[in-house]
């Protein structure tokens, strides 16, 4: 555009100086037509002969965790460039890749970018585009390096070191004689080997004893499975209007957690998530339903590869549905085997998904609720009717504030106070 | 505190703003339109600072940050223009309400389309101009982020001086341009990095001067390369149409010259000082004139058109005294004196006697094609101009001087006496036959007796009553008595009633006439004889010396295509007459016309030299004249002499060479070191007749400098120094040149001849018309360029004989694949005598990117042509033509390039 407008000057000085015979107007002429051909040549050179190299070390993060970068520009012309913008289209939120940079002829530029992993979601690192031009900005010039690679960070997880479920509703210890093609770890017996089985069943010692190929053989685990129901219906959720810890400059780098906890959605998620670990680390089959605008089905499962579902579904939710929670635990109740334990996480203020966990408990499973108090958030209405319906059932019941260190809010003191309260 | 005072945009930013700004108002002051501009340096500085501190208040809306400025500009300007006047006009409150008056006067007078001329006015509208435009300017740049307007504003309003001055030096636009360069550079990275910082990006804190430093080397790179390129773009036929359509601009640069008509200036663009016929100009530089037609005259002659006179030299220029000589009187209480007389059209100009000897009168009627001010042209002493003029003349303080008034004639009084004087010619002082005693009046003439009138004594009249003469002893009164006869009786019948009223109102008109000189500070007194007639009269004050006329100005402007009629008296003294002329130079004329700078010794040793064997000036003018002419040799193309050199004596015995104006200059300073008066005048020397415009048109290449010395009794009489003009014959009227051969015979004068020539047909002027003279600078540049043109073609058509070399007679095939050999070669991959042609097609391809296949294409065809039976066909050969083209542009691009690329490894678009 600029150079437009010059090219423009250049006429008109062309123009006066022709009528008005000015010798010294052809010499301006001359001069604005040297400094448009210089600028075009050097915007043109300007990004020729850049190599640029973007090394990721992950594609996969936590919030709370750095994502480390490491980017090369190299110069591989003879002549130098004054200044080369590197511009990253990266969303992920507070990323700075981003730097200008000025290289001399066969020169590089090397330098590490560390990110705070601060939102859960599935981001991209890339594209990058270059930029660069003449000294007078007349040219402009920029290219896109087309590099894009996927960073799915995972909500935070949180340890959990004092909550149990209610020892007396404690189900298992009775094996269920059921085999399984899993690796649990009950083993139930030995069998001789067959075609196909895989060696990590090997029982060696029965091996070694019998003198043929033995395997071992699995049943499942004697404990109820634990589903996790994390209510993520859109008109239940609300976010903060204020953060729940000041900023300042010199925990910049070392935000704490309940900084980035903003809604109700994010303490959801985060609870559900911590919860999951808790008790997968305990070797627990574990299964995840959400009621978001997909809702989700995660059956359950047990060990790190479920670990890793659930937080890849977490990942990416929100609560963006319409389903209200009554009607998921109603419409997934048929998922919930006896002795079944149900850790309801929700933000809900309406007394009518207590008549749905009446339903569940009637049914003999066990459930524990976990409610998101939303009136800490947003000053909205308090969760106080719906505690005392779920105490009145006997339905262990946290409560988490904004604010509040998710691991000390999901003790079992806690809950257990809090019945006792409401009771 | 540091943190506070920085600029978002950065200081560098804002002393390059200042720093271009600066550049026009510099231009505005060098170009010294008028006094008093120095006032705007405070004024520019002022609205720079004021524009900085509005522009970084963000929150300051847009409007109301130029009201503010808008006030304090108002104020700031005020206050300088009122400061630049003198304090004697009182407050600056009182000065306020001067220049109110003032300029109603001045809006009057242009709404009213007359001749306008306030230069505070003008020196008011710069300091407006120069105000707002340093404001907008930083605003711009601070506040609206666009910097074009600021780089563009302060350009136009330089080239809009340097176009109408020759004062502004080029340097000046060097300058201008080197700044504009730097401070867009500075902009941009100004506007990157406020963008930088506010994404978080880091960036190199040295980027800035990098950038400043590599602007500054290519700035100046393409300065030097513009300024030292010889190559013209000039069009003769975009001149053509532009002459067609500039009506628009000539009328506004008229409404400009008529609003500000004393301004110094304007000249034409390129021309030189001289010719810009202002109050003064300054010697040196090349002369370049146009072939623009000027005046349009006609009549039966050609003359010299004078366009103004100067009496100062300074050593380095001319310029007029004439404001100096002219002293305002206090106290006026009306009719007050003004420098320049004014003269109806049509109305005669005096001329003193003492000036006409051998003078006849001239008629011409002039046609302005191109004005320059509002000057008015004569072909020499002005008497008559069919327009409304105002004379510019010195004036001069007399004391006591006597005037005979009995011989007095209209043309040998002052004008301004005149009224008087012919008053007292006929005035009769005979007492009353029948005097009337009144008490209170007294008489106390006595002839022979002199005396000065009263200047508080007013007469008086009552309603009805009969005037009569006051009673007196024997003896012609006095003026006093006079004055009191005026006084009037009541009762007074009888007698000689009608005579005495006759007297009465005589005596009254006496009184009044003196009355009015009285105002214009001019004091009078006379005597009477035993006749009761008047013998002389004494006065002392200041007149206009009407035979020392500097210029005449249209009082109503003059615009494109003003026709009006000149009557001149012109002198056809013989050099017989002149020769008897004598040395009594009166003394208005030797107070002004032999005044010298600092001059060398060698110029008064030469000057005196041509003073030997001759006993008259006007033997020693013409000497001077010839020596001049068979001396120097004319240029136009005179570089400018050496700083603090006396520029005559530089003239005279180093260069040796010039035009006109350094012809004058000398011959006028030698003239006047030997004590006779004389001047140099500006204007044009003769034109041809142009037969389409049935008249003489006068072209911008006819101005001209030339020198005028005063014989007593003859007036100024023209002497032509210049060796490139025809010499000025005595006897009959200037006329047309004769022969160019015969004016300067003996002399080296080629570039006179070619002047000459050109002026015999204007339209041979280089490029667009003008007067272009060649340097040999420019020769060798041009030489150098053709040198260089000559040498790339010699280049080119080596390489091209080397490219087809041997190729004549081959097949397609054939030929191809040997072009291919001989390009590669050339790139750097040569054909080894033992490579089969696959396998030379192989190494090309690996070497060249994208060319594989097509020379695959012309090896194949090449080595079945040449070693197999089948020739190829049509479509092969098409084929092959096609893989050709495409792989020549490779080799090509191979073999420019493969000498400086480095690997492409990885480009970034393959990122």
């Amino acid at each position: 555009m600029n150079g437009a407008k010059l090219a423009v000057l250049m006429v008109v000085v062309l123009v006066l100086g022709e009528i008005s015979r000015w010798d010294l107007l052809e010499k301006l002429f001359f001069v604005l037509a040297g400094l448009f051909v210089v600028s075009l040549l050097w915007s043109r050179l300007s990004l020729r002969g850049l190599v640029v190299t973007r090394e990721t070390k992950a594609d996969r993060a936590q919030v709370g965790q750095a994502l480390t970068e490491r980017i090369r520009i190299q110069n591989l012309a003879r002549f130098g460039k004054l200044w080369v913008e590197i511009l990253d289209h990266s969303d992920v939120p507070g990323h700075r890749m981003s730097r200008v940079v000025n290289l001399g002829g066969q020169d590089a530029r090397n330098w590490r970018v560390e990110t705070w992993c601060s939102r859960r979601g599935r981001f991209r690192i890339g594209p990058i585009t270059l930029r660069s031009g003449d000294p007078f900005g007349l040219f402009p010039t920029s290219r896109l390096v087309p590099y894009v690679q996927e960073l799915l960070v995972y909500p935070a997880t949180v340890e959990l070191t004092a909550f149990r479920l209610p020892v007396g509703d404690l189900p298992g210890g009775n094996s269920i004689q059921r085999r399984t093609p899993f690796v649990t770890p009950n083993a139930a017996g030995v069998r001789q080997y067959l075609p196909g089985d895989s060696f990590n069943r090997m029982a060696w010692g029965a091996t070694a004893r019998t003198g043929q190929l033995m395997v071992k053989e699995f049943e499942l685990d004697p404990t109820a499975d634990i589903w996790l129901v994390l209510d993520l219906d859109g008109g239940q959720h609300a976010a903060a209007t204020r953060p729940a810890v000041e900023l300042n400059r010199h925990n910049a780098g070392d935000i704490p957690l309940a900084y980035w906890l903003d809604s109700t959605e994010e303490y959801g998620v985060t609870v559900a998530a911590s919860l999951a670990r808790h008790f997968l680390d305990q070797n627990r089959n574990v299964g995840l339903i959400t009621n978001n605008s997909q809702p989700t089905i995660l059956p359950t499962d047990r060990g790190g590869r479920q670990m890793v579902k659930i937080l890849e579904l977490l990942a990416v939710v929100h609560a963006d549905g319409a389903q209200p929670l009554e009607e998921t635990l109603l419409a997934e109740g048929g998922n919930f085997s006896r002795n079944s334990t149900v850790i309801v996480v929700s933000p809900s203020t309406s007394e009518r998904w207590v008549q749905a966990v009446m339903n569940l408990v009637a049914r003999n499973i066990g459930v524990v609720t976990i409610l998101v108090e939303r009136s800490t958030f947003d000053g909205g209405e308090g969760s106080l009717m719906v505690i005392s319906d779920l105490a009145a059932i006997g339905v262990p019941t946290y409560l988490v504030k904004h604010g509040d260190d998710i691991g000390r809010s999901l003790s079992t003191q806690s809950a257990t106070l809090l019945s006792r309260r409401s009771a | 505190m540091m943190q506070r005072l920085s600029l978002r945009g950065g200081w560098t930013t804002f002393l390059l703003v200042a720093l271009v700004v600066f550049t026009a108002t510099w231009s505005v002051q060098w170009a010294d339109w008028a006094d008093g501009l120095q006032i705007l340096t405070v004024i520019t500085l002022s609205g720079l600072l004021v524009g900085l501190v509005l522009a970084e208040q963000e929150r300051v809306p847009p409007v109301l940050a130029h009201l503010a400025a808008l006030v304090v500009g108002a104020l700031v300007v005020l206050y300088e223009v009122t400061g630049f006047l003198s304090s004697t006009l009182g407050s600056r409150t009182q000065r306020l309400d001067y220049l109110w008056v003032r300029w109603q006067h001045w809006f009057q007078a242009v709404s009213h389309g007359q001749r306008a001329d306030d230069l505070y006015l003008f020196i008011l509208l710069m300091a407006a101009l120069l105000w707002l435009l340093s404001y907008v300017s930083v605003w711009f740049v601070f506040r609206s982020h666009w910097v074009w307007l600021t780089l563009l504003l302060p350009g136009v309003v330089l080239l809009l001086d340097m176009g109408y001055s020759d004062r502004v030096p080029t340097s000046l636009v060097v300058l201008y341009v080197f700044a504009a360069i730097l401070l867009l550079m500075r902009f941009t990275f100004a506007e990157r990095e406020i963008s930088w910082r506010r994404f978080s990006v880091p960036f190199p804190e040295s980027l800035p001067w990098r950038g400043f430093w590599v602007a500054s080397y290519l700035g100046l790179t393409v300065i030097l390369a513009g300024w030292v390129l010889p190559v013209s773009l000039q069009s003769s036929q975009i001149v053509s149409a532009w002459d067609h359509v500039n009506g628009p601009w000539r009328n506004l640069e008229d409404s400009f010259n008529q609003w500000f008509s004393s301004l110094r200036g304007p000249a034409v663009p390129g021309s030189g000082g001289f010719t810009a016929f202002g109050d003064k100009f300054q010697l040196g530089g090349p002369l370049k004139l146009s072939n623009d037609p000027v005046v349009l005259l006609k009549g039966s002659v050609a003359p010299y058109l004078i366009a103004h006179t100067y009496d100062v030299f300074t050593g380095s220029g001319w310029q007029s005294d004439v404001d100096q000589t002219f002293h305002p009187t206090p106290n006026q209480t009306s009719n007050p004196l003004s420098p320049l007389l004014q003269y109806d059209g049509g109305q005669s100009i005096p001329i003193p006697t003492s000036t006409t000897k051998s003078r006849v009168s001239q008629q011409s009627s002039v046609q302005i094609l191109q004005p320059r001010g509002a000057v008015i042209y004569s072909s020499g002493q002005p008497s008559q101009v069919s327009v409304p003029v105002q004379v510019q003349v010195s004036w001069y303080t007399y004391s006591n001087q006597v005037l005979d008034v009995k011989t007095a004639t209209q043309q040998s009084t002052p004008p301004m006496l005149w009224p008087l004087v012919s008053l007292l010619q006929s005035a009769d002082f005979t007492p009353p036959a029948t005097p009337t005693a009144t008490p209170g009046t007294t008489s106390v003439a006595t002839p022979g007796a002199s005396s000065v009138a009263t200047p508080d004594a007013t007469p008086s009249t009552t309603p009805g009553a009969t005037p009569t003469a006051t009673p007196a002893p024997p003896g012609p009164p006095d003026t006093s008595s006079a004055q009191r006869a005026l006084t009037t009786t009541p009762g007074i019948t009888g007698q000689g009633r009608s005579a005495q009223t006759d007297a009465f109102q005589q005596r009254r008109d006496i009184l009044q006439a003196q009355r009015a000189l009285q105002d214009k500070g001019i004091q009078t007194r006379w005597q009477v004889g035993s006749d009761y007639k008047v013998l002389n009269m004494t006065f002392s004050g200041q007149l206009p010396v009407m035979a020392d006329v500097e210029a005449l100005y249209a009082r109503d402007g003059v615009r494109s295509g003003d026709q009006y009629q000149v009557q001149s008296l012109v002198s056809q003294a013989t050099p017989a007459q002149l020769r008897v002329a004598g040395t009594d130079y009166p003394p208005e004329i030797t107070q002004r016309y032999l005044q010298l700078p600092a001059y060398s010794d060698r110029t008064k040793a030469l000057a005196e030299s041509l003073v030997q064997g001759r006993n008259n000036p006007y033997d020693v003018a013409a000497n001077i004249e010839a020596w001049l002419r068979q001396n120097m040799r004319y240029n136009e193309n005179v570089s400018n002499p050496p700083a603090n050199r006396d520029l005559v004596d530089y003239f005279l015995f180093d260069s040796k060479q010039g035009y006109c104006t350094y012809y004058a200059s000398a011959m006028a300073e030698m003239l006047r070191i030997l004590g006779i008066p004389s001047r140099v005048d500006v204007g044009f020397y003769p034109a041809d007749f142009d037969s389409a415009s049935a008249g003489y048109l006068y072209r911008d290449r006819n101005a001209h400098a030339w020198v005028e010395a005063y014989f007593p009794g003859y007036g100024w009489i023209p002497f032509e120094p210049t060796s490139a003009r025809s010499p000025i014959s005595r006897g009959a009227p200037a006329t047309s040149p004769v022969s160019i051969s015969a004016s300067a015979a003996g002399t080296d004068n080629s570039a006179a001849q070619s002047r000459f020539d050109e002026l015999q047909d204007p339209g041979l002027g280089g490029g667009g018309g003008g007067v272009v003279v060649t340097t040999s600078q420019d020769s060798r540049l041009t030489w150098v360029l053709r040198g260089g043109i000559g040498l790339v073609l010699l280049g080119f058509a080596v390489v091209t004989f080397l490219w087809v070399r041997g190729t004549r007679g081959m097949t397609p095939a054939a030929r191809f694949f040997t072009k291919v050999e001989r390009g590669a070669g050339w790139g750097g991959v040569p054909a080894d005598p033992s490579m089969t042609p696959f396998e030379y097609a192989s190494i090309v391809g690996r070497r060249m990117p994208g060319s594989r296949q097509h020379v695959q294409v012309l090896a194949e065809l090449y080595v079945r042509e040449r070693y197999g039976t089948r020739p190829p066909t049509s479509a092969e050969l098409s084929r092959a033509r096609t893989a050709w083209l495409r792989l020549r542009s490779l080799i090509v691009r191979y073999a420019l390039l493969q000498r400086w690329r480095v690997r492409p490894s990885e480009t970034v678009g393959d990122d």
